[in-house]
């Protein structure tokens, strides 16, 4: 049977945020930085209790951790994208972008698309409801450009019909996005 | 079995088959009701013989 890895990216879409797990629009973020993109599932901290008559473990504790997040980092600075972004003015006539004082927090869903890197699949990985923070990276010089860095401290949505709450999905499908029926024979 | 209309390109893993959209097929019972639930197709023709008749072999 085929295997399913992640690994590459195709490209990275966005959308408002949905509650519910639904979007039906896309937009793209276009010129991820190598290596920029990284999703980190922070796991809680463990304790242990011990008996007196023994360094046995009586019982392990689990201390919830803070929530996952997704970085990436943007080499251009599409100013559609921008306003999403950052609180801007944007005037298309004379393609100025004037940023406000005030921070915000993008309320973004975010979707990866890999590469196919084995037996011919590739992995959609889809964040529904995130809030994303965005600084600048890297000193503007002639041999680097100056990167949009987006972290995003990813939330929970529930899908219709669902009670439990979820972060994110991975479906893997063939790389023409066809998309596969797993069930065993 | 089933004739069926695809109605989404799919792909089924354990028999390597993979159906594209407009197309028309053959499909097991078992196959077609599971895709009729993800809405990937749309059952065209069922060729399953009449219950009767079927009644009537039995006799």
């Amino acid at each position: 049977m085929p295997d399913n890895v992640v690994g590459g990216i195709e490209k990275i879409e966005y959308a408002a945020a949905s509650l519910t797990g639904v979007v039906t629009t896309w937009k793209p973020m276009p010129n991820i930085a190598v290596g920029s993109v990284l999703h980190t599932k922070n796991v809680g901290t463990k304790s242990t209790i011990n008996k007196e008559d023994g360094a046995r473990t009586f019982i392990n504790i689990f201390t919830p951790s803070e929530g996952d997040t997704l970085t990436i980092g943007l080499l251009s600075q599409d100013p559609t994208l921008l306003s999403e972004l950052f609180s801007t003015k944007y005037t298309a006539a004379t393609t100025l972008t004037e940023f406000y004082a005030e921070d915000k927090i993008a309320n973004l869903a975010i979707k990866i698309t890999c590469n196919p890197m084995k037996d011919g699949r590739k992995c959609i990985i889809i964040f529904y409801n995130t809030d994303v923070q965005t600084g600048y990276t890297n000193n503007i010089t002639f041999d680097q450009v100056q990167q949009l860095a987006l972290t995003a401290a990813l939330g929970t949505y529930l899908t219709t019909g669902d009670t439990k709450a979820k972060v994110y999905s991975k479906q893997w499908v063939l790389a023409n996005g066809t998309t596969i029926d797993s069930t065993a024979a | 079995m089933k004739v069926v209309r695809i109605l989404e390109s799919f792909h089924v893993a354990a028999t390597g088959m993979t159906y594209k959209k407009g197309q028309e097929a053959e499909f097991s019972d078992e196959l077609a009701e599971r895709h009729e639930k993800t809405g990937f197709i749309e059952i065209k023709t069922d060729q399953h013989e009449p219950v009767t008749k079927k009644a009537a072999k039995n006799q």
